[in-house]
């Protein structure tokens, strides 16, 4: 494929702040087993690109543990492959990048040397099964400048951008979303195509006039002068901006329609290999509606949960409605209900803890309750 | 060319496991599927990349190509490396005439060229055949400790089961003074595990005189060993002592996999010292179904589980749909249980399907004097026909 990836991994830390404090978006735990990333990884990887860029800001230690080389993903390559950006600041830019046109102006040299003629610009937290080679087929036959990938959805969230299509999919106003509001809307969902050479020189303008924003400072400011394509993403898909959208989408797994389109309809999902064992059920276990990671030992009940690698929960321990990350351990008679844990936390023996749908109780990294 | 290694491994995986009957139909035994992600030749390529042997010769012969691509070039195992690595070494023809390996010792003297590539002073002999942990350095280090020429490692079998193997007789100094192979009357019971270590310039003296002997079978337990001890060389037993389990026969295969489950075994998978590492596709965590009833058991990724599981190892992507009923059942990759159907005390190969309502196996309690009662194999991409019976015992090769 003619194109190449570029990928930023923190944009909407702040949205999702309870879990990124030691990590970036892009590493967040999601489903079970995999992180953020592996979503639009999987799906460039899939549509043949094999040249992706990361643009990172901070926290990213256990993305780069998480990626290592690529290899997950078949991107330990000679020709392109994974390259990970920590910021450094270049040129008169004296500190860390303040949004996406800073950050690719960073990368400059690298986009230069490229020599794919496409770019797919994304976030990481958009978790879908895109067919990228399609995208990008309709962006060329469309002759757009920008193609945007979107989402019709029920509801507008904060910090969400709202498209507007003409009937030939033209995107004629963008807007950022100011609050929650029930409308049926089209919404962006951070993912880009757009060739890579005047991609270059729109970040070298940015740079010379001072402009930061991506969605702000070129789409909005140039939407008169531009063609920007729509393409609609019929499947499902969700972009996670808030802690509440990142529960809504866990739980959504529990639905095999969703499970079967993410995971087995365009190609794999890829997840770095852990080499764990099996799940292991205890004589009393008791789980329903759930969905069970490798390494766990199940020996309480679990219902309508989320349950990662490595997770303990004893006997009695009653888990429901709750996502329990990494090497969680909840103990004898625990009850947890709408709980986020984050990983290694324990929960100690007949603790009670709960949390509403809307507003689920998160449990940061390494705590002991 | 290829950097000097001290000691490399040379695994006998060519054997076809004839007493797997159908499990091993199309593929060779070290390639059965066991422990819910893992296939046996997983334990002896772990051990040799947890003891630091980076340089493995794997020797296939029968069905190899599930072997082969399962293997590939060893990356799950770690074996992808600059220098060292896991070599695949079929049969193959040399000049103007080639032969299939004639047994294990002739496996080996046909491989001479491939391990003299790396000039080592150790070759450690293994087979793809047993479940088990263990430290390959330690026995080296007893190996050159004992000055030996050949090292066997042994394990202590009960005294009514040694008649069954091939049985060293040791002095204090854990010199074998007498190998006697199914003795009636054994005088030891420490048994000969099929690993040996040797000293690689004797190996190749005796595998050179033991190709041009007419009467040998070529093969280790029965010819090179026993004549390296009438020519009094010196051979140690290396006491091994934890679990090693055959899994030559569908009974074995079916105790060492229930085995995991029994928290009393020394079976553990979980050591973080000693991973199992293996080769499975990346599939999502498997989904708990809201009529599931799953008890002592391990479940893997991408299932769906949603009817009633207990005692049992299931695989990878594996479907058992509300009201069925599995129990102390090995359900391998892919296999189908569909709605009522009840599968007890049975090996399920790969893909296999139990249409609704088929029956497969029973409970041995159901059979108070053992007669009749055995594990029954339904053999890999079998259809077992709605409302079909599959008696315990009895194995299915194909459908009906």
């Amino acid at each position: 494929m003619n194109a190449m990836g570029v990928l930023f991994s923190n944009i909407h830390d702040d949205e999702l702040k309870d879990l990124t404090q030691n990590r970036t978006t892009a590493s967040v735990p999601y489903g079970g087993r995999y992180r953020l990333i592996d979503f639009i990884l999987s799906n460039l990887v899939n549509a043949g690109i094999f040249n992706v860029a990361i643009i990172t800001k901070t926290n990213y230690h256990s993305l780069m543990d998480h990626l290592e080389t690529g290899k997950a993903w078949d991107l330990n390559r000679k020709n392109g492959g994974l390259s990970i950006f920590p910021p450094f600041a270049c040129n008169s830019l004296k500190s860390v990048y303040r949004g996406k046109l800073e950050a690719l102006i960073g990368i400059k040299k690298f986009l230069d040397n490229a020599k794919e003629e496409y770019i797919v610009l994304s976030d990481c937290n958009v978790v879908c099964s895109l067919d990228i080679k399609d995208i990008i087929d309709k962006h060329i036959s469309s002759g757009a400048d920008i193609t945007v990938v979107y989402h019709s959805s029920a509801q507008i969230c904060e910090h969400d951008l709202v498209l507007k299509l003409d009937k030939n999919e033209w995107v004629y106003d963008i807007s950022i979303a100011l609050k929650e509001l029930s409308a049926p809307s089209n919404i962006g969902l951070g993912v880009y195509i757009i060739k890579r050479e005047p991609l270059v020189k729109i970040v070298e303008d940015a740079y010379a006039h001072g402009y930061i924003d991506f969605e702000r400072e070129y789409l909005q400011k140039n939407i008169n002068s531009i063609k920007i394509c729509g393409y609609e993403n019929k499947g499902y898909s969700t972009a996670i901006n808030s802690i509440s959208e990142y529960y809504r989408a866990n739980m959504d797994l529990l639905k095999s329609v969703v499970r079967k389109e993410l995971f087995y309809k365009n190609g794999n999902i890829y997840t770095k290999v852990k080499d764990t064992v099996p799940a292991k059920y205890g004589v009393n276990a008791n789980v329903k509606n759930s969905l069970i990671a490798d390494g766990t030992i199940i020996e309480g009940n679990v219902e309508n949960s989320i349950i990662f690698r490595g997770v303990k929960i004893a006997e009695g321990a009653c888990v429901k409605n709750s996502i329990i990350m990494q090497a969680t351990s909840i103990e004898k008679d625990a009850q947890l209900d709408y709980v986020i844990t984050d990983k290694n936390v324990i929960i100690t023996e007949g603790r009670i803890l709960a949390g509403v749908e809307s507003y689920p109780t998160v449990i940061s990294k390494d705590s002991i309750v | 060319m290829f950097p000097k290694k001290e000691c490399i491994a040379m695994l006998l995986a060519g054997g076809q496991g004839s007493r797997l009957y159908v499990l091993t139909k199309d593929v060779a035994k070290p390639a059965v599927p066991f422990g819910g992600k893992y296939r046996i030749i997983d334990f002896p390529l772990s051990n040799c990349v947890n003891s630091g042997i980076d340089t493995v010769g794997v020797l296939t012969q029968y069905q190899p190509l599930e072997l082969n691509a399962y293997i590939g070039n060893g990356q799950p195992w770690d074996f992808d490396r600059l220098n060292g690595g896991v070599y695949i070494l079929p049969p193959y023809v040399k000049g103007i005439a080639g032969e299939w390996y004639k047994g294990t010792a002739n496996a080996i003297y046909q491989n001479q060229q491939f391990i003299e590539q790396f000039h080592p002073e150790y070759v450690l002999i293994l087979s793809g055949d047993h479940i088990y942990k263990m430290d390959y350095k330690k026995m080296l280090a007893f190996h050159k400790e004992k000055n030996a020429d050949c090292t066997i490692a042994v394990i202590d079998v009960p005294l009514e089961e040694a008649s069954r193997f091939g049985i060293m007789n040791t002095m204090p100094d854990d010199s074998i003074y007498e190998f006697e192979e199914k003795p009636k009357n054994p005088k030891s019971t420490k048994a000969s595990m099929g690993i040996y270590i040797f000293n690689w310039s004797k190996l190749k003296q005796y595998l050179d005189m033991d190709e041009g002997d007419r009467k040998s079978s070529k093969d280790f337990g029965k010819d090179v060993i026993p004549k390296m001890m009438a020519d009094k060389q010196r051979m140690f037993a290396y006491g091994y002592n934890g679990y090693w389990k055959d899994v030559g026969t569908i009974e074995s295969l079916w105790q060492a996999n229930m085995d995991i489950l029994d928290c009393h075994t020394s079976l553990n998978l979980d050591d973080p010292n000693w991973k199992i590492y293996s080769r499975s596709p990346v599939e999502p965590p498997h989904f708990v179904g809201k009529s599931a009833k799953i008890s002592d058991s391990i479940v893997t990724e991408g299932c769906y589980i949603n009817g009633e599981v207990s005692l049992s190892i299931i695989f990878r992507s594996v479907e058992i749909e509300k009201t069925a009923f599995v129990k102390g059942s090995i359900i391998m990759p892919g296999a189908y249980i569909k709605k009522g159907a009840v599968v007890k005390y049975a090996i399920v190969a790969e893909d296999a399907i139990i249409e609704e309502g088929a029956i497969v196996g029973g409970n041995p309690e159901d059979y108070p004097s053992c007669e009749g009662w055995g594990i029954a194999v339904i053999g890999k991409g079998v259809t077992i026909k709605s409302g079909q019976i599959v008696k315990p015992n009895e194995m299915i090769e194909f459908s009906l």
